[in-house]
């Protein structure tokens, strides 16, 4: 086993692999910028190491600097979390070079799965399905548009482009008729030339509507590969994920199974090594399809373990020692249901705009089936430097009404007071009948919108709040309270 | 006289009506009969016999309510007049909270763009950076770098605009 490793990253996904590491009796050194100095991940490593640089996020991104640390702290692994550097081939091979093992999969699968149009191709050749397209790679050559304009035609339209380097929604166009699709292409090329430095777009038929359903894969590197099951992750804004669970209501067992088996053969197809995810989207007709996959663990990786009753984070370690992989696919399986919604600082009244602040107060709830997976701590500052996730709370009971029931007391026993965020837009998720009876898909939140809209509280509660906050104001309560008659009648006298 | 505040930044006033046998507020169109009771954070107002429990938080003049799961954000009478000069002074960039001027990222007579980097400064040991709340050029930083400040401090002020909109630059 691994003796002393490096993580490299920051928050909550700090903290929790840290964790696993104290128990597991590994030593951890944290690195951070010192606008996180206060941040709970420096605290509980064992060495913490702070960053130079004036930008906080180039910091965390700074290959050279990481490599130093690690090499003068003498550690034989590197957890690279997930976001950051946790995808990019170019820093493993550095990390692998140095001599010191990467906590993940190797270069090589990390570029070809990294490519979409590249992983698309690899995809399809195995016999996983693949959106049907126009070309046979969907991807669109240069001097080629001529063609694969009308090949389009066939496919039939919507049509779907996206970038090869894509990610989140951006330089994503939907084409309903051959006459925009020229225009949309170039569009989207531009866009993708501007955001990933690299111009190659495919397009793909357009599934309405889709469900996200993605698998999570373990393999050794070497073809041994099992799946630990499903993960529903349709509810979505901005094109991210807020809530997700496993396992995806209203799944066919013969689906999942289909599913499950198709992630397999795609990870041992690539000689997959360590945790990795592959993303399908499902249609209402239950044909599936192939989007992409993410060589890291994911940020809704709890509820996996939740609910397959296992520890990611120790399985990845003991991979990337050698050991191999931890279980054998007919030991696992699915016992009950587990809910994880991402705490954003953001207003959703606001189009889910990013906020910042302070927290002034924090209260996480606790108890049977409440894991509440944070990096934050009270008087923490939330600026615009990093990411707008503030923390995860997962809910596990035996089924996912219960689950559900469980999230929502959770969130309503939450507190983070100081910085806008979305703990009241999650609760009224969990309270949904739209969400209950299970029925997801990518476009849920913007469709349900209005039943998801806060109502507008009564005047009693209106007045509870001022008069909450007007308590805590001292010339408010000695007028309200101490000052007798008939100075009181003067009002609200102050220096 | 009313005692003014904000509510999820709308303009809020309640009125003591009365204090016997227990505190009565006008509020809107109604006198309400209240009373209130607190413990570490956590609250309880009654408002005409209906209970309202909850958490509350306040960072500078403003107050986090959470009541169920519903959070409001109530400014005091200070924070109210504070977002009325803020109104009309987009003009100028004041100082929140004390600190201290680390850097100026510009100077008297340079064109910026709103979100361009004005100002490091330091408080509450947090460095952050203000960023210019709308296009237009730099008249001055009142503020040198290393200097502390006081709450409220105008740190970098703003030609007026004098421009017609369609000369203004795209």
């Amino acid at each position: 086993m691994l003796k002393k490793i490096l993580i490299a990253n920051r928050g909550e996904i700090a903290c929790r692999v840290i964790r696993t590491c104290k128990r597991l009796g590994i030593a951890t050194v944290a690195i951070y910028h010192h606008e996180d100095r206060m941040a709970p991940h420096v605290g509980l490593a064992d060495i913490a190491v702070q960053l130079k640089g004036d930008v906080p996020t180039a910091s965390y991104l700074d290959q050279a600097q990481i490599i130093e640390i690690c090499q003068a702290q003498g550690v034989d692994g590197l957890h690279p979390g997930y976001g950051f550097l946790s995808e990019n081939a170019d820093f493993v091979e550095k990390v692998i070079d140095a001599g010191i093992v990467f906590i993940g999969p190797d270069a090589a699968s990390m570029r070809l799965m990294g490519d979409k149009i590249r992983s698309r191709v690899f995809a399809a050749a195995h016999g996983v399905p693949v959106a049907p397209s126009a070309t046979q790679d969907g991807a669109i050559q240069d001097g080629d548009l001529d063609n694969f304009l009308a090949k389009a035609e066939a496919v039939g339209f919507p049509l779907l482009i996206k970038a090869s380097a894509g990610g989140g929604g951006k330089g994503m166009k939907i084409v309903r008729s051959a006459a925009e699709l020229r225009d949309q292409i170039a569009t989207a090329a531009s866009e993708a030339q501007r955001y990933f430095g690299d111009a190659r777009v495919y397009a793909e038929r357009l599934v309405e509507l889709p469900r996200h359903i993605e698998v999570q894969v373990l393999g050794d590197g070497q073809g041994d590969v099992v799946h630990l099951f499903e993960r529903e992750c349709s509810l979505q804004r901005r094109y991210q994920k807020i809530v997700e669970e496993s396992p995806a209501p209203n799944l066919p067992a013969g689906l999942r199974d289909r599913i499950c088996d198709a992630a397999v053969t795609l990870a041992k197809a690539a000689n997959y090594k360590n945790a990795g995810t592959i993303e399908f989207i499902l249609g209402a007709d239950g044909e599936f399809y192939f989007l992409e996959m993410n060589t890291r663990l994911q940020v809704e990786h709890p509820i996996t373990e939740m609910v397959v009753g296992v520890d990611l984070v120790e399985a990845q370690l003991r991979i990337a020692a050698g050991e191999g992989v931890p279980f054998r696919q007919e030991n696992l399986s699915q016992t009950g249901w587990a809910i994880e919604c991402r705490i954003n600082a953001e207003e959703p009244e606001k189009d889910f705009r990013p906020a910042i602040g302070r927290i002034a107060l924090l209260r996480t709830p606790s108890g049977e089936g409440v894991r509440f997976d944070g990096g934050i701590v009270e008087g923490q500052a939330v600026t615009p430097a990093f990411d707008s996730m503030l923390a995860k709370l997962i809910a596990y009971a035996p089924t996912r009404h219960e689950a559900a029931a469980r999230m929502e007391r959770a969130l309503t026993d939450l507190a983070l007071v100081g910085v806008p965020n979305n703990i009241d837009y999650l609760t009224r998720i969990m309270g949904n009948a739209a969400f209950l009876a299970g029925n997801l898909h990518t476009g849920f939140l913007a469709q349900e919108a209005t039943s998801l809209a806060s109502p507008e509280p009564g005047q009693a509660e209106e007045l509870a709040a001022i008069l909450a906050a007007a308590f805590l104001d001292p010339d408010f309560k000695r007028i309200a309270r101490e000052i007798p008659e008939p100075h009181a009648s003067i009002g609200f006298w102050r220096n | 006289m009313p005692y003014e505040m904000l509510l999820n930044e709308r303009d809020v006033a309640l009125d003591i009506a009365g204090r016997r046998p227990a505190l009565q507020i006008r509020y809107g169109d109604a006198i309400h009969q209240v009373a209130e009771e607190s413990a570490q954070g956590s609250f309880t107002v009654t408002v005409d016999g209906r209970e309202f429990s909850g958490l509350r938080a306040q960072v500078g003049d403003e107050v986090y309510v959470r009541i169920g799961a519903r959070t409001f954000v109530v400014g005091l009478p200070q924070a109210r007049l504070r977002a009325q000069s803020k109104g009309k002074g987009a003009d100028e960039l004041r100082a929140d909270m004390p600190g201290t001027v680390i850097a100026h990222h510009g100077a008297a007579g340079q064109a910026v763009k709103a979100g361009d980097r004005l100002i490091t400064i330091e408080s509450m040991k947090l460095q952050v950076s203000l960023v210019a709340p709308r296009n237009g050029v730099i008249e001055k930083y009142h503020v040198p770098a290393e200097t502390a400040f006081e709450r409220g401090a105008l740190l970098v002020s703003f030609l007026a605009e004098t421009l017609p909109e369609a000369s203004k630059a795209s």
